[in-house]
């Protein structure tokens, strides 16, 4: 998952997913389970504790 | 001709007094003397005839003679039997005759040294019991009644996936700088810290004979001066439910061989090292590359770490990694653990610091035991399917343009219309996977089906044709995820049709879900 490119982040319904819009050379969009046995969910939480990344809630 | 003769009586010859011995003469030369002590020195044999001529004599144990052999040279034809130790020195025993001459051992007799007695025991029963290591060109047999044959590794034997390279789900050439892991050849990835090089990965065919494929890292730019905590790596990762038989982290860890097929265009002696999920536990090893662009086959024996936690779940269970540069803190004494981080070891050659320099990697296997086996060819589809328990695209070696799924919910109303649909997993993945897709409305495809390798959707009716594509939401919301089955959907986006039943995807199209480590 290309971290260095999200546009953007937000919750998905119940906090279920992560949906991130990739941007970049091959954009595409991205849902990362809330699950701490995956890596993609352990970095963005990583890059949220860093300030790096903000992750809109649900709607 | 004089004779000394007594007829009736006793003929004695009598050198009397302290230390006359009696001497027979010829010739003026002594030829024979009986001391006092009634010792008989002979200068000739006794009767003239060798010590072979008496072979009938010797092979007999009822004779005292039986207790003699030749002393050099000569060919015993008999049996060797003895109730007692027999001590050979530095000679060989073999049979100079057939397969019917057998080197007899006493039921629980020992072979050894003076200093292993035991070395070779053969027991009654046929069994042979060896301390040592047995060294041999073939074993025959049929095995059936092994019980254990863990010293030849068979059965699954290679922790590491895709070994061979063959499988390339992504099927691309990723770029690695210092942004994070990348995945490129299945379970294989790449990774750039902190530092100026950059180097690519991608699938190649150039491979040793009984491979089919390499793992490919090119250095496209240089880092000549590395800095001290950067490093350059090609790794795999073990998930720890595939390394908990080693008992790494206990008292009885097991040792490790890991072996693999190298080429570079850089020659000199290389680093890398395993370590731990969390990392804190670091052992570096070495190998040397001695030829230029020429395979070479490296095996490498780690001893098992009797400390640090090391997972053995669906976690992160041991770190391989292949060091293409490591700055002054990333390497260290090759074959040591500890909890420095450690990705090379001292005095490498680092490939990184050369432009266009390369560096192929296949046949890897890592396996419990001191002794590198031969590579475990799996079979394509085995290897597919475990590499799926990581990352799955349904687009991957499909044999056509597309993947089609049939749609399970579907509600077209517009704005007010919605969509969801399953993607069957060939296997369960290791985790709730990252679902990534490239599809947005600007790749609808209308009217048809994506054809080879286009990066379109349509949605299809069966046997009806193609329905159109409503709702001012995106198709690019799709989103959704899942470990046995993907689930994914979206709303406000459907297709126009009621009475869709399938989408389908081109293969074109970046549709995949990731469960990697």
């Amino acid at each position: 998952m290309d971290y260095e490119n999200i546009e953007s982040a937000k919750y998905t319904f119940e906090n279920e997913y992560i949906f991130c819009v990739i941007g970049g050379a091959n954009p595409i969009s991205v849902s990362v389970p809330t699950n701490t046995n995956n890596t993609d969910y352990n970095k963005l939480m990583e890059m949220v504790a860093d300030g790096d990344l903000t992750i809109a809630e649900a709607v | 001709m004089s004779t000394l003769k007594s007829s009736a009586e006793h003929l004695t010859l009598n050198a009397d007094g302290s230390g006359n011995d009696i001497k027979f003469q010829s010739n003026a030369t002594q030829v024979a003397a009986i001391d006092q002590s009634g010792n008989l020195t002979l200068s000739g044999t006794v009767d003239g005839v060798d010590i072979a001529a008496r072979d009938a004599i010797l092979t007999s144990t009822t004779t005292t003679a039986g207790a003699a052999l030749p002393k050099a040279g000569g060919t015993m034809t008999g049996g060797l039997v003895s109730t007692s130790d027999i001590t050979i020195g530095n000679a060989y025993i073999s049979s100079g005759y057939s397969q019917f001459a057998n080197l007899r051992v006493p039921n629980n007799g020992y072979i050894g040294t003076p200093t292993t007695v035991n070395a070779l025991q053969i027991q009654s029963n046929g069994n042979i019991i060896l301390t040592g290591t047995a060294t041999a060109t073939s074993f025959i047999g049929s095995g059936a009644g092994l019980t254990s044959v863990k010293a030849v590794n068979s059965g699954r034997k290679n922790i590491v996936i895709n070994g061979g390279m063959r499988i390339d789900q992504r099927n691309g050439t990723d770029t690695i700088n210092a942004t994070g892991v990348t995945y490129n050849v299945d379970r294989w990835l790449g990774r750039g810290v902190s530092s100026a090089g950059v180097f690519t990965l991608t699938q190649d065919t150039n491979s040793p004979a009984n491979f089919t494929n390499s793992l490919k890292a090119t250095v496209t730019t240089a880092d000549g001066s590395i800095g001290s905590g950067s490093s350059y790596r090609v790794q795999q990762v073990i998930e720890g439910n595939n390394a908990a038989n080693l008992n790494w982290g206990t008292s009885a860890a097991q040792s490790v061989t890991l072996s693999f097929w190298v080429r570079s265009s850089v020659t000199g002696t290389f680093g890398g090292s395993v370590a731990n999920g969390d990392y804190n536990r670091f052992n570096p090893y070495s190998y040397t590359i001695s030829s230029a662009n020429t395979w070479e086959y490296k095996t490498v024996t780690i001893a098992g770490d009797t400390s640090g936690t090391w997972a053995t779940n669906s976690g992160l269970g041991i770190r391989i990694n292949w060091s293409l540069g490591a700055g002054s803190s990333k390497i260290g004494t090759a074959g040591t653990w500890t909890s420095s981080s450690l990705e090379g070891v001292t005095g490498q050659t680092n490939l990184i610091a050369t432009n266009s320099a390369t560096f192929y990697l296949t046949g890897v296997q890592f396996e419990t035991g001191s002794a590198a086996t031969d590579f475990e060819h799996r079979s394509y589809g085995e290897d597919l399917a475990l590499c799926q328990r990581y990352f799955y695209t349904p687009l991957y070696d499909i044999g056509g343009s597309r993947a089609q799924f049939c749609i399970d919910y579907l509600v077209s109303g517009g704005n007010n219309g919605w969509i969801t649909f399953t993607v069957p997993f060939p296997v369960s993945m290791r985790g709730n996977a990252t679902f990534s897709h490239s599809l947005t409305p600007a790749k609808f495809l209308s009217g048809g089906a994506p054809s080879n390798g286009q990066d379109k959707f349509s949605f299809y009716i069966q046997n009806q044709g193609y329905a159109g594509l409503v709702g001012n939401g995106s198709i690019a919301n799709l989103s959704g995820g899942g470990q046995y089955h993907g689930t994914v959907g979206t709303y406000y986006c459907s297709p126009s049709s009621t009475s869709a039943s399938h989408i389908f995807i081109g293969n074109g199209c970046t549709f995949q879900f990731n469960a990697e480590l």
